[in-house]
């Protein structure tokens, strides 16, 4: 039973951080490398917050615009121009690995190169005891947070005329120009929205580890694609489902097999999924136009 | 249209052309302002000066003159052939894995304090010692690169390492240049069997734990015991087994063997796989990175069981775990809480220089580095072979870590002390003292 809350535990933080790759994937089509440092880069901002003796929602909201500000400048300046030049989707994977690179270099050098502590001091870091498991609190709140934004999110994405305006350019970016949609507004409003989330997901984690490094989440980014891949690319109550399903694989992978084949495991996981439904569990098929 | 699952933004092909081309400068350049605000408050507050480390193949050097002799401690010998400068290769882990980098940031900051001691007392005269500093990332190919690097400039030594799997990729080729080498914090076996130019101050932890583990589960009335390793680090994984035969020598059953990697942040599946086991003490072997996620993990999952850990906690890891680490006991090479051999001097020195109170990648460092120096002055030159002969011929070494000699093994034999945190603070730990959590 406690293996099966670590799992549930483990998957909502891969579950947050796969509905911000699903969100990037869905709209931008582009396979951010970039998710995992806007993570960290979000949780430093939280930290320069609470070392300034802000309150934690204050510290979470400085962690988010942070990240908001860094997706910002990296779709204005970069994605953006990639557009308007029509370049290929490899051009945008390969700027977010070097965007990837610059942003852990950067904090690598200014933390030289260390772990930093993070304060938990304010985040509900205690225990829960229920039915004599325990249950990891911040695990808990991660895990309605990823659920409220599934909700929000299709909410908005559904009901709003924004988010009808995401789904248009998600579909045909240039018609929706032709409809008046403002398709650059469009993009930088998903990818700072993403980046806001990766960010949430950062400062659970660094909370829960207690210290923060420039690498503290690199070894997720395999982790996220993997359940945005097994929820289906794009989907976002299918990169929840996804991440549940990695962050269960991943325990009971290390509990039945061996920790060093967690992550092979998690892989052939995805393997099995694209070979038996290549669209993953809630991904739409892929339409051709002609 | 728009594909027909709830809340999926997953559609068609993406779209060529999108939106205008001007850019918002103004934007950018506030964002961009907004973020060099965060980079400047990533770094720690106590941000140490600057480092002299660089990028393997890209050795720079930092060099403390030898200042005038400041009292009469060890006047240089007159008839000394030691040349005007002494170059020291130095490769250690500055930068890479944060769960390595601070035992080579430590070491870096205990060299250099003692090479502004040697310059400052005249220890080897009107010699300075110039340091040729390597980053070796944490990567074993970057040490070998950087030991190729001190060859082919003809270092007259070698201190540092902080990666037993690097040493031992990388010695070899200081062992066939005839390079005097102290190693600093190296905690595996096999150090000393490279060659006879190679010495270790730090000690085989593999030697000298097991014995400690098996009075602390003791001293608990334990019968069986769990392993949680860091199977990716050399230090981590070549000290479990060593840990587990003891202890089973002594009796107490294994029941659990659980392993992780230096990147994992997520433990809590091998923690209770620990827990369920019912182990009545918990042998963890881990390095100083991964100290506070394993004591956090555990308290979160209520295991109550005695945690016997690794050396490499350092303050700031005290102030992270808190009081998650009540009563866990580890054997550390290094106490601020002794008083041999020159411990005390170094407290006082460290603290002229510091606002923080050493840890023991400080202390070895300082200590390895008096010990080449002591060599080099006995030696008289720096031919490489006379100082291998003076290092191995020292008598009593004082350093941090006890007065020392190099005479069995090349290795400086030293045998640590069992420490305990209670309530925050670390103690020598005393098997009749008990400690509640």
């Amino acid at each position: 039973m406690q293996q099966f809350i670590n799992g549930l535990s483990l998957g909502s933080s891969c579950a947050l951080l796969g509905v911000s790759v699903a969100l990037v994937w869905g709209v931008l089509r582009v396979l951010s490398f970039a998710q995992t440092q806007l993570m960290t880069w979000g949780a430093f901002g939280s930290l320069l917050a609470l070392r300034w003796d802000a309150p934690v929602l204050v510290a979470v909201l400085a962690g988010i615009a942070v990240a908001v500000a860094i997706s910002a400048v990296i779709d204005i300046a970069l994605f953006n121009r990639l557009r308007n030049q029509q370049a290929g989707e490899f051009a945008f994977v390969v700027v977010t690995i070097g965007v990837a690179q610059v942003l852990s270099s950067v904090a690598a050098m200014r933390t030289e190169n260390q772990a930093v502590s993070f304060p938990r001091q304010g985040f509900p870091v205690e225990p829960l005891t229920v039915f004599g498991q325990n249950v990891p609190r911040l695990s808990v709140v991660m895990m309605v947070f990823t659920l409220v934004a599934m909700v929000v999110l299709g909410y908005w994405l559904q009901r709003t005329r924004s988010g009808m305006a995401v789904r248009a350019v998600a579909f045909d970016a240039e018609t929706a120009e032709l409809l008046g949609i403002n398709s650059r507004r469009v993009f930088a409003t998903c990818f700072m929205v993403s980046g806001g989330m990766a960010a949430v997901a950062g400062i659970f984690f660094a909370a829960s580890a207690a210290q923060l490094s420039h690498t503290s989440n690199d070894s997720l980014l395999l982790v996220a694609f993997a359940a945005t891949v097994i929820g289906g690319l794009g989907s976002i109550p299918g990169a929840v489902i996804g991440g549940l399903a990695v962050g269960m694989i991943s325990v009971y992978s290390t509990v039945w097999v061996s920790p060093a084949f967690r992550e092979a495991v998690a892989m052939l996981a995805i393997l099995v999924v694209l070979v038996v439904r290549p669209q993953g569990i809630l991904g739409a098929k892929a339409t051709e136009r002609v | 249209m728009c594909p027909s699952e709830l809340c999926s933004v997953a559609a068609g092909p993406r779209a060529g052309r999108t939106g205008g081309t001007t850019l918002n400068r103004r934007v950018i350049a506030a964002l961009a302002a907004s973020l060099l605000l965060v980079t400047a408050a990533c770094s720690d507050d106590d941000e140490p000066e600057a480092s002299t480390s660089t990028t393997a193949g890209e050795a720079s050097t930092d060099s403390t003159a030898a200042g005038e002799s400041t009292d009469t401690t060890a006047a240089a010998d007159p008839e000394s052939a030691l040349p005007d400068v002494i170059t020291i290769g130095v490769p250690l882990d500055t930068s890479g894995n944060p769960a390595v980098a601070p035992a080579g940031l430590g070491q870096l900051a205990g060299i250099e304090l003692a090479v502004q001691e040697i310059a400052d007392t005249g220890f080897l005269g009107d010699t300075e010692i110039e340091l040729e500093t390597v980053d070796t990332q944490g990567d074993t190919q970057a040490a070998v690169e950087a030991v190729l690097g001190f060859v082919q400039d003809e270092v007259d030594g070698v201190v540092g390492f902080a990666l037993t799997q690097s040493f031992l990729a990388a010695g070899p080729e200081l062992q066939t240049a005839g390079i005097p080498t102290m190693t600093g914090g190296l905690a595996a076996p096999g150090v000393t069997e490279v060659g006879d130019f190679v010495f270790r101050l730090f000690p085989n932890i593999g030697a000298i734990a097991p014995a400690a583990d098996v009075e602390v589960a003791e001293s608990v009335g334990a019968t069986t015991a769990a392993y949680l390793t860091q199977s990716d680090v050399a230090t981590a994984a070549g000290l479990q087994p060593a840990r587990k035969a003891a202890l089973e020598a002594a009796g107490i059953e294994t029941v659990e063997e659980q392993t992780f990697a230096s990147t994992d942040t997520d433990l809590r599946a091998q923690l209770t796989a620990i827990q369920d086991s019912g182990a009545d003490v918990i042998v963890a072997s881990i390095v100083s990175g991964s100290q506070t996620l394993v004591y956090l993990q555990a308290q979160e999952l209520g295991i109550d069981a005695q945690i016997i850990g690794s050396a490499g906690v350092t303050g700031d890891i005290l102030s992270q775990a808190g009081d998650a680490m009540q009563c866990a006991v580890y054997l550390v090479p290094w106490a601020p809480q002794s008083d041999d051999g020159n411990n005390a001097h170094f407290l006082e020195l460290w603290g002229e220089s510091n606002d923080t109170p050493p840890n023991v990648f400080n202390a070895y460092g300082y200590g390895a580095m008096w010990a080449l120096a002591t060599a080099f002055q006995e030696a008289g030159s720096v031919d490489g072979a006379a100082v291998r002969d003076a290092l191995a011929g020292l008598d009593s070494v004082e350093t941090p870590l006890g007065d020392v000699n190099f005479q069995t093994d090349r290795d400086a034999g030293v045998q640590g002390t069992n420490i305990q945190v209670q309530d925050g603070e670390e103690v020598v730990w005393d098997p009749e003292t008990e400690c509640t959590r």
